[in-house]
C-alpha cells in the first residue's frame, strides 16, 4: 500500500459511515486477487501501484504519496534493501510488528511463517490452505532439497509484500465491539491470511511451473465467491453507497471483473505448467514432497508423491495428477488408473484426521490439503 | 472399496503371519476397515526395512502369482498399491527388485 494513512482511513469509514470492518476486509481480499492477477499476468507494477495508490486514496483522505519514495527505494537499493524498506514503511503503522515480522514482510517469505502467524490468530481449524500439490508451505522435501530463492523479488514476492501489509491494515481496523460482527470478521481475516498465503505460494508455484495452481486458484476464487459481506459492500456499491462505489470503481479495471482474475490467475499457471511439460522436463522440475513431523501421515504423503520423481511421469506426477489426466483423457498412467487408489488414500486421510486431532496444526493442514485435492481431483475438478 | 481386495489382502497375511502385527496396526489406524493401497505400501515399506527377512520371498511370491492369475482389478491394486513405491535405480532398497517374480518385475518396469 501506498501510505500510513491506509489503515486510519478504514477505521474512519467504518465509523463514519457505518460500513462493517469485515465488508473492508472482504474488499481487500477480493483487491489482493486482482493484484494477484495483474502481477501474475505481468501487466507490470506500474499498473499494480495505480491501484494501490487509488485504493489508498479511496480509503483515506490523508497523504498516499510516499509512492517516489519507494520507487527510489526500488531503484536504487538491493532486492533486500528494497523488501526492508517496504517492510519499514509498514513498521512505521505498525509499531506492535516485530523486528522478526519486519524480516517476514520484506524480501523471499517464507510461507510457512505466515501460516504459523495465520495460525496464531485463530485460523478456522482445517483450513484448506496448505498447498501441501507444491509442498512449500509444507517444509522442505524429505530430501533435503531447497526451494530455489530468485535472486530479485518478483512481481509475486512484492505482491505478497503489500498483501501483508493489507492484512496489518486490515488487522488494525477490525473491533470487536458488536460481538454480532466477530464471527463474520474473524472469517474474513482468515480468509485474508489465506489470500496472504495463496499469493506466497504463488511465488513458488510459478518456480515450478506448477499446473495445480490452478485448482488452488480456483479454490480461493470460490472462497471469495462465498464472502457474504462482500455481496453486500458490491451491492452497496452498485446501489450507490459513495465509499463503497469508490473503491468498487478503483478495481474495476477494464478488463477485470471481480472474483474473475484468481481463476484466470489459476488458468495462467496452468498454461505455464503445461507449457513446462511440453518443452521437456528439467532435472530439477520436480514438485517437492510435503514434509510432516507425524511418520505415518509422512508414508502417506510420499506414496501419493512418489510418481513426482519418476522420469516418465504424467503432469506432476502425484496420484492426483494422474486421476485428473486419467477422468480428462479417459486413459491411463502408466497403463494403470488412479480411481481406486485415490478413493482409498482419501479414505487413510480422512482416518488419520479423525484419528489424530492433535496432530501438529501443520500436519493437519497437509492431511486436509490432500484429502481435499484428492477429493476434487476424482469429482473432476 | 473392492470386498475381493479386503479378502486379497486377509490372504495375503495368512500366507505370511509376519505382516499380521502391521496389519492390526492398519485396522487400528482406520476403524478397522482395510485399506488395500495402503497396506500394500506398508508391505513394501516392510520389506525394505527387514531385507533379510525371509518372508519376504513369500510376500513377493504371493504377490506375484496373485498378478499373474488375477483380473484387471487385482493387477492394478499391486500395480498401484504396491509396484509404484518400489525404489528406483540409485534409491536406497533399489536392490529389492531383484527378489520380485517375473510378473512383478516385468509390470514395475511399466509404472515405476
Amino acid at each position: 500500500m501506498g501510505s500510513a494513512g491506509c489503515g486510519e482511513g478504514l477505521r474512519r469509514l467504518d465509523d463514519e459511515r457505518g460500513q462493517t470492518a469485515a465488508e473492508y476486509l472482504g474488499l481487500i481480499l477480493v483487491l489482493a486477487a486482482l493484484l494477484a492477477a495483474i502481477a501474475t499476468a505481468d501487466i507490470g507494477a506500474q499498473i499494480r501501484a495505480g491501484v494501490e495508490e487509488q485504493v489508498c486514496r479511496t480509503l483515506s483522505p490523508g497523504p498516499c504519496g510516499d509512492r517516489g519514495e519507494r520507487q527510489r527505494a526500488d531503484r536504487d537499493g538491493s532486492a533486500a534493501d528494497r523488501a526492508r524498506s517496504r517492510a519499514r514503511r509498514r513498521l512505521g503503522r505498525q509499531p506492535q510488528l516485530s523486528e522478526a515480522a519486519l524480516d517476514r514482510g520484506g524480501g523471499s517469505v517464507p510461507a510457512g511463517v505466515t501460516l504459523r502467524a495465520a495460525t496464531a490468530t485463530g485460523r478456522r481449524p482445517g483450513a484448506t490452505t496448505c498447498f501441501a500439490s507444491v509442498g512449500a508451505e509444507c517444509g522442505p522435501s524429505p530430501g533435503g532439497a531447497a526451494l530455489p530463492v530468485p535472486d530479485e523479488p518478483s512481481d509475486l514476492e512484492r505482491l505478497g509484500e503489500d498483501v501483508l501489509g493489507f492484512l496489518a491494515d486490515a488487522r488494525s481496523a477490525l473491533t470487536y465491539d458488536d460481538p454480532t460482527r466477530e464471527v463474520q470478521a474473524q472469517r474474513n481475516l482468515e480468509l485474508l491470511d489465506d489470500g496472504l498465503a495463496f499469493l506466497e505460494e504463488l511465488n513458488r508455484q510459478t518456480a515450478y511451473s506448477n499446473p495445480l495452481a490452478a485448482g488452488e486458484g480456483s479454490n480461493l476464487g470460490n472462497e471469495l465467491l462465498g464472502i457474504s459481506d462482500l455481496r453486500r459492500a458490491i451491492k452497496a456499491a452498485q446501489e450507490g453507497d459513495d465509499a463503497a462505489a469508490a473503491l468498487y470503481s478503483a478495481m474495476a479495471f477494464p478488463g477485470f471483473k471481480l472474483l474473475k482474475p484468481t481463476k484466470e490467475l489459476g488458468e495462467e499457471l496452468a498454461k505455464r505448467g503445461t507449457g513446462a511439460t511440453k518443452g521437456g522436463r528439467a532435472a530439477d522440475d520436480v514438485l517437492p514432497t510435503p514434509s510432516v513431523s507425524h511418520p505415518k501421515l509422512q508414508n502417506i504423503v510420499n506414496d501419493l508423491y512418489r510418481g513426482t520423481t519418476n522420469p516418465q511421469r504424467v503432469g506432476n506426477g502425484t496420484t492426483m495428477d494422474a486421476i485428473r489426466h486419467e477422468l480428462a483423457t479417459g486413459g491411463a498412467v502408466h497403463g494403470r488408473r488412479h480411481l481406486e487408489k485415490g478413493q482409498i488414500y482419501a479414505n487413510g486421510l480422512r482416518n488419520f484426521l479423525r484419528r489424530n486431532p492433535n496432530a501438529s496444526a501443520h500436519d493437519r493442514r497437509v492431511a486436509q490439503s490432500l484429502y481435499d485435492e484428492l477429493q476434487g481431483a476424482i469429482g473432476g475438478r | 472399496m473392492r470386498a475381493g481386495d479386503v479378502q486379497f489382502i486377509n490372504d495375503l497375511v495368512e500366507e505370511a503371519p509376519t505382516l499380521r502385527p502391521l496389519l492390526q496396526e492398519h485396522l487400528e489406524d482406520n476403524y478397522d476397515e482395510i485399506l488395500p493401497h495402503l497396506f500394500l505400501a506398508d508391505v513394501l515399506r516392510w520389506a525394505l526395512a527387514n531385507p533379510g527377512d525371509d518372508a519376504i520371498t513369500t510376500v513377493f511370491g504371493y504377490l506375484d502369482q496373485a498378478f499373474r492369475s488375477g483380473d484387471d482389478e487385482r493387477q492394478e491394486l499391486i500395480a498401484t498399491g504396491f509396484l509404484e513405491n518400489l525404489p528406483r535405480r540409485g534409491e536406497v532398497g533399489w536392490e529389492v527388485r531383484s527378489r520380485l517374480g517375473p510378473a512383478l518385475q516385468a509390470e514395475a518396469e511399466n509404472v515405476s
